[in-house]
């Protein structure tokens, strides 16, 4: 205990030199927790994005070929399947979603572009109706009010559709306009009018390819017959069993007599024209979880973590010189203390220790006041609600708004790290200070 | 088979021009309706082979203008139909290629084939059916509706609804014929939902033999305009038309992959 007090004694007694050092130490902190909070952050947006949008955490998409080298992306019997996929895992799976959908090109009066169609069931996707909010007018229309029109629910009904934001003002519609749509389907194509009936904020690139109609609608559009479907949704109690579950979905499926594609790892999109080249014929199913989903995007995050791996190095290089440089500069001013201390007894190891541990309180301290200022910072930044008007930042950020995300193992990680660097920046310095001799050390003080 | 072929487009014609004595007076009965729209696939297929050269002007109201040159080769005996991009430059060596009603595109740059629906070819409002002959006689049942003026001409106008349980774009498709030779002057595709997909008007019909001695029509300009994507039009010009036989490997992948090597 009397070495803490001694070393804490010290630290205040060099009070501008621990200041300055601390100062460095808690930014470089606050820098490292806030660049893991921003990847934190994209990566939650774009699970949220791709789990409620497009995927689930599980996903069962059927594909179907009449012929070789033409696969479709129907699947037969989706109530049945439904029902196997309940009892597969019916403690771990919350709620399980059955969609129809495909390709398809929205039409307005002066541009047009390909989005992908979820046919759904408004009513029973409550995760959806969480993440899909009206956008203001003025997000996609020039000159347009700042409130929100339209109403999502009426998706369920006839040739209704909802188009996200960078969708409509791509189109140049806002709600109440009709656009067309050209379904692409097994049996040609089908050209319907559509009606906007809302226009929904962006939830980032994904915005761009996905839109949503009723599972009526499609069906009538891309000309299915009832008993055709799309894909099915599986949402678990906890997203990371997702692998187990899709296991026992997988095992389930094919006892039932059901054939699968082979499991990759990778998203459909990726895959396709590897599937389609197989040959094989009629009904297949193929399935994926939201971490084989958002695989590509982890780039960015693996990106965020590379830029801030070698700032953080630079910085910690930085700082370490100028521990080892302070720590030396004290030893020299403390020589004389040194020399007394030793001369009444302490040990070479402890004065060693003495030393390590003033720097590793300092590392401590201000590390976690570093810390604590970004989980501050992050606490209001979310509050805040911050947002981005850049709609290729926030399309690649999969958000509107700035969200930052922050676990506490990443602020106690961010802790022991800098903590752990200031020790060990001090080591030698104190190694110095340990060896001298009491005798040695007076003389040189006078 | 060719005498047989040969024998029911006479007969064919023999209906149709006889029909045309009396439709100044009265509406076209069914059998009239039927015999036209078998006269309209017969004369708009090849016995043998055929090849042109197709000059394209599309306007889209997305990407702007373009000017395309396509050389067509046609084999109606087989549903063969290769299509292969000579101008602009950027577009040369691309092609499509039809093999059992499957309608392939290829794209030199990176040397690979892809099922394409048969819309849109080459970016252009043009779609397959804009190459080959009619094809109305399995997939469509005729109605006559009326007959009525087309700017100068007289015309008949025929509704086609697709048969129950065929594979097609157009649900219905309205056609406006001349009355002389009941040629297609102008026809409207509907999609499945009734909605109108787009116009086409054939102009310039030119009298051509083929190789077994058989009369054909062909439109040498087309205007086909987008009703979808309103502004979006293309007009094709036929010539250099040949009906001499064509090699063997020209309908192959093969072929086309060549021409860009």
């Amino acid at each position: 205990m009397i070495y803490f007090t001694i070393a804490f004694r010290n630290l205040l007694q060099a009070k501008r030199r621990t200041l300055l050092l601390g100062t460095a130490i808690g930014m470089v902190t606050f820098l490292q927790v806030l660049l893991q909070s921003v990847g934190n952050g994209y990566m939650e947006n774009l699970e949220e994005g791709t789990t409620a949008l497009t995927s689930g955490h599980v996903n069962v998409l059927g594909l179907y070929k009449m012929s070789h080298g033409k696969m479709t992306p129907f699947m037969r019997d989706g109530d049945k399947i439904l029902e196997l996929i309940k009892q597969s895992a019916p403690e771990k799976i919350e709620k399980v979603y059955l969609r129809n959908g495909g390709p398809g090109r929205l039409i307005g009066d002066f541009n047009s572009r390909v989005a992908l169609v979820q046919g759904i069931d408004y009513d029973e996707e409550v995760g959806l109706q969480q993440t899909l909010v009206l956008a203001k007018e003025s997000s996609y229309v020039e000159g347009g009010r700042d409130e929100a029109f339209g109403d999502i629910s009426k998706v369920k009904e006839p040739n209704s559709i909802v188009l996200f934001s960078s969708q409509a003002k791509t189109l140049g519609v806002k709600v109440g306009d009709e656009i067309a749509y050209r379904a692409f389907s097994m049996v040609g194509i089908n050209v319907t009018t559509m009606h906007v009936v809302a226009v929904v904020e962006d939830v980032g690139a994904i915005s761009s390819f996905f839109t949503f109609m009723s599972r009526t609608t499609v069906a009538e559009a891309m000309n299915l017959s009832e008993d055709v479907s799309g894909n099915i949704l599986v949402y678990l109690k906890d997203k990371y069993q997702s692998q187990e579950v899709m296991s026992k979905i997988r095992d389930t499926l094919t006892e039932n007599g059901y054939s699968l594609t082979e499991y990759e790892g990778l998203s459909i999109v990726k895959r396709w024209g590897t599937v389609e080249r197989q040959p094989w014929l009629g009904q297949k199913f193929d399935t994926v979880t939201w971490q084989d989903n958002v695989k590509d995007a982890e780039v960015i995050v693996k990106s965020i973590d590379a830029l801030s791996f070698v700032l953080l190095t630079i910085l910690s290089v930085i700082i370490g010189i100028g521990i080892i440089n302070t720590c030396w500069i004290s030893v020299q001013e403390r020589s004389n203390e040194i020399g007394c201390i030793r001369a009444i007894g302490m040990s070479s190891r402890a004065v060693l220790g003495l030393f390590m541990l003033e720097s590793l309180m300092l590392g401590v301290l201000f590390s976690t006041l570093g810390a604590l200022l970004a989980w501050a910072v992050v606490l209001a930044v979310s509050h805040a609600e911050i947002p981005i008007h850049s709609q290729a930042l926030s399309l690649v950020l999969f958000t509107n708004k700035l969200n930052l995300s922050l676990f506490w193992q990443d602020m106690v990680s961010a802790i022991v790290i800098f903590s752990t660097i200031t020790g060990i920046a001090a080591l030698f310095p104190a190694l110095r200070a340990s060896r001298i001799e009491p005798i040695q050390a007076i003389n040189a003080a006078h | 088979m060719r005498i047989k072929t040969l024998v029911l487009v006479m007969l064919s014609a023999v209906m149709v021009f006889s029909s045309a004595f009396l439709i100044a007076a009265e509406p076209m009965t069914q059998t009239q309706v039927d015999a036209i729209i078998k006269n309209l696939d017969s004369k708009t297929h090849f016995d043998g082979d055929y090849k042109a050269v197709a000059l394209t002007h599309t306007i889209n109201r997305e990407k702007g203008e373009t000017v395309q040159k396509i050389a067509i080769y046609r084999r109606d005996a087989d549903d063969r139909l290769m299509l292969l991009f000579l101008q602009p430059k950027s577009d040369a060596g691309k092609g499509y290629l039809m093999i059992d009603k499957n309608f392939f595109s290829y794209e030199p740059s990176t040397g690979s084939w892809t099922r394409v629906s048969d819309e849109r070819v080459g970016g252009s409002a043009l779609n397959r059916s804009n190459f080959n002959g009619f094809e109305f006689t399995n997939r469509f049942d005729g109605k006559f509706v009326a007959y009525e003026k087309l700017g100068k001409f007289e015309v008949a106008h025929l509704t086609l609804t697709a048969k129950e349980g065929v594979d097609t774009d157009e649900a219905k498709v309205e056609l406006w014929l001349e009355t002389k030779d009941f040629n297609v002057l102008k026809q409207q595709d509907y999609a499945l939902s009734g909605r109108l997909l787009r116009t086409t008007y054939r102009l310039n019909y030119q009298r051509l033999s083929d190789a077994s001695g058989k009369e054909q029509l062909i439109p040498m300009k087309s205007i086909v305009k987008d009703e979808v994507e309103i502004g979006n039009e293309t007009t094709m010009v036929l010539e250099q038309i040949d009906t001499q036989p064509l090699a063997e490997n020209i309908f192959t992948k093969a072929w086309l992959e060549s021409k860009s090597r």
